[in-house]
């Protein structure tokens, strides 16, 4: 039967179900009426024919739906591949996802209809191209009503971007901690006089802050209810955002990341072939439909895995230089490829609401493949994380892949250790070779470089 | 004076019956910023009408234009 999305609860106007792998949506009776003038009016088959919203087919209820409460309609969706959180995007997808979301708002406000909210969980990314989910978001424009979602924008796309793009700090670790976003009362705290010389920042945070402050003691916020907001001055705000967020770039960074990765990256070693055409190899051999690519950095590897037939790429990295650039590659070039961040020692856990309503990376992350290219040192050296745990953790994500295991010996590791004990008399290839082996049967081995690396195609035999 | 009482009335009812399907809230710092940028935004429009009607006094055209009327 349908079984709930435990995230699914916020909005009472329809809840989303799965079932056998599909996906469904209940809309509840009240809701109907907004549901079928967008339908209606022709705005859901516009949008997805765009590829800006995920399709939607209405079935039958009966049979299938025996919820609480009568469903209007039931609606079936096709899955998103990869359901990603916006503490998991880099900057320049979450400023994707933000110029995405206004520029469908202003879309849809030309056309009488309007957004009812502004969650940031309502975009996901099929690779580098964002998409809408939430239907029931979208209903007939009301003359005269405010942008509802207005505050909700602003903490969960505009802050985050902003703690980036005026203090160079990464947005990730503290919209996973509060995952409703940046408060603006906390981003106005961090803010110097400069910074408020800015019309767009003092808007939108500074006085939006000092009007919310002062709020409770407002006797008339009746009143406020009452005021109108015209529609050119609505879409007036909206273009102003959308003009401000596209030209944020990341504070304190050298001018070269945003420079064209392709001249960065001519330059190709033997070792680097010798990498490429194992990859390659191993791909048309397998023919896995979806990679993993840990420690992507710039999605080299990814592509080639795209180039030799893969469908869709997942690449994580913690570094966000590289992020940022390995979504500028995908854009570029046309990558089926979505890179993310992730700190290995500290994945997304399942949290939220009865700590299901967001799912962790754990069950998210599964692949046909894995690769874990130049990757493992980072955790068994760099973080101490035993070698068997490091080699199981990979393992888990896929039934086949590749591994590079980095000896001692190697230049990297050498660094590593430089100003350490060498606290790993275990970290050989001999103990790595038997970790592997108790997950996997080792398909093929090679070695790449001369410092000793070597990759290694497993395969777990499972069916 | 009547009707226009009607129409008001009528339009505070559309107003406050307006049922608010958003689950969200909006947040009162929001809406009074938006109030506020709403004025700004109209008062803009208001310069730049009277803007652009400076700038026809002073433009060639309107000058050669024997038959031009000022408004």
């Amino acid at each position: 039967m349908l079984v709930q999305v435990a995230g699914s609860f916020r909005d009472p106007s329809g809840h989303v179900y799965e079932s056998n792998g599909a996906i469904f949506r209940a809309i509840a009776p009240f809701a109907a009426r907004d549901y079928q003038a967008a339908r209606d009016a022709g705005v859901f088959d516009r949008l997805v024919g765009e590829n800006k919203l995920v399709g939607l087919k209405e079935v039958d209820p009966t049979g299938l739906f025996t919820g609480t409460g009568a469903a209007a309609h039931l609606l079936e969706h096709p899955r998103i591949p990869f359901i990603s959180y916006p503490y998991e995007w880099s900057f320049s997808l979450l400023r994707d996802a933000a110029l995405f979301h206004l520029d469908l708002h202003l879309d849809l406000l030309e056309r009488g209809f309007t957004l009812s909210d502004a969650s940031a969980y309502n975009v996901q990314f099929n690779g580098p191209h964002p998409i809408f989910i939430d239907h029931l978001s979208i209903r007939p424009y009301r003359e005269g009503e405010f942008w509802a979602g207005h505050r909700q924008f602003c903490e969960q796309f505009l802050n985050p971007l902003l703690l980036r793009a005026l203090f160079g700090v990464p947005h990730n670790a503290w919209y996973r901690g509060n995952l409703e976003g940046i408060p603006v009362s906390d981003l106005a705290k961090m803010l110097t006089a400069k910074h408020k010389l800015s019309w767009n920042i003092l808007a939108h945070v500074v006085l939006q802050n000092r009007f919310q402050q002062g709020a409770g003691k407002r006797a008339d916020v009746g009143k406020i209810k009452e005021s109108r907001l015209p529609l050119a001055a609505f879409k007036g705000i909206l273009t102003q955002l959308r003009n401000w967020i596209a030209r944020l770039t990341p504070d304190r960074i050298g001018a070269t990341v945003w420079g064209d990765y392709a001249t960065t990256n001519t330059y190709s070693s033997d070792e680097e072939q010798a990498k490429r055409r194992f990859i390659g190899e191993f791909v048309k051999a397998t023919k896995p439909k979806s990679v993993i690519d840990l420690g992507c950095n710039t999605g080299e590897y990814s592509k080639v895995a795209l180039d030799a037939g893969a469908e869709r790429a997942l690449g994580f990295d913690f570094d966000q230089q590289a992020l940022d650039r390995a979504h500028h590659r995908a854009k570029d070039q046309s990558l089926n490829f979505l890179p993310l961040f992730l700190d290995a020692k500290n994945p997304s856990p399942e949290q939220g609401w009865l700590q299901t309503e967001r799912t962790g990376h754990a069950v998210r992350a599964k692949a046909d493949a894995v690769f874990a290219l130049a990757f493992e040192h980072h955790l068994a050296i760099a973080h101490n994380v035993p070698l068997d745990q490091v080699v199981g953790w990979i393992t888990s994500m896929a039934p086949t892949g590749v591994i590079e295991f980095v000896p001692k010996n190697d230049e990297t590791v050498q660094r590593m250790l430089s100003l350490r004990e060498d606290i790993f008399p275990n970290y050989t290839v001999e103990a790595f070779e038997a970790a592997l082996a108790s997950h996997a049967r080792v398909e093929r081995r090679d070695v790449i470089s001369q410092s000793g690396r070597t990759l290694y195609a497993f395969d777990r035999g499972e069916a | 004076m009547r009707a226009s009482h009607v129409v008001m009335g009528a339009a505070l009812t559309c107003a406050l019956a307006t049922p608010a399907y958003a689950y969200l809230d909006p947040g009162t710092g929001s809406m009074i910023l938006q109030g506020i940028i709403a004025g700004v935004a109209a008062g803009a429009a208001y310069v730049s009408i009277f803007w652009s009607r400076i700038k026809g006094y002073f433009s060639p055209a309107s000058r050669s234009d024997s038959n031009s009327s000022k408004n």
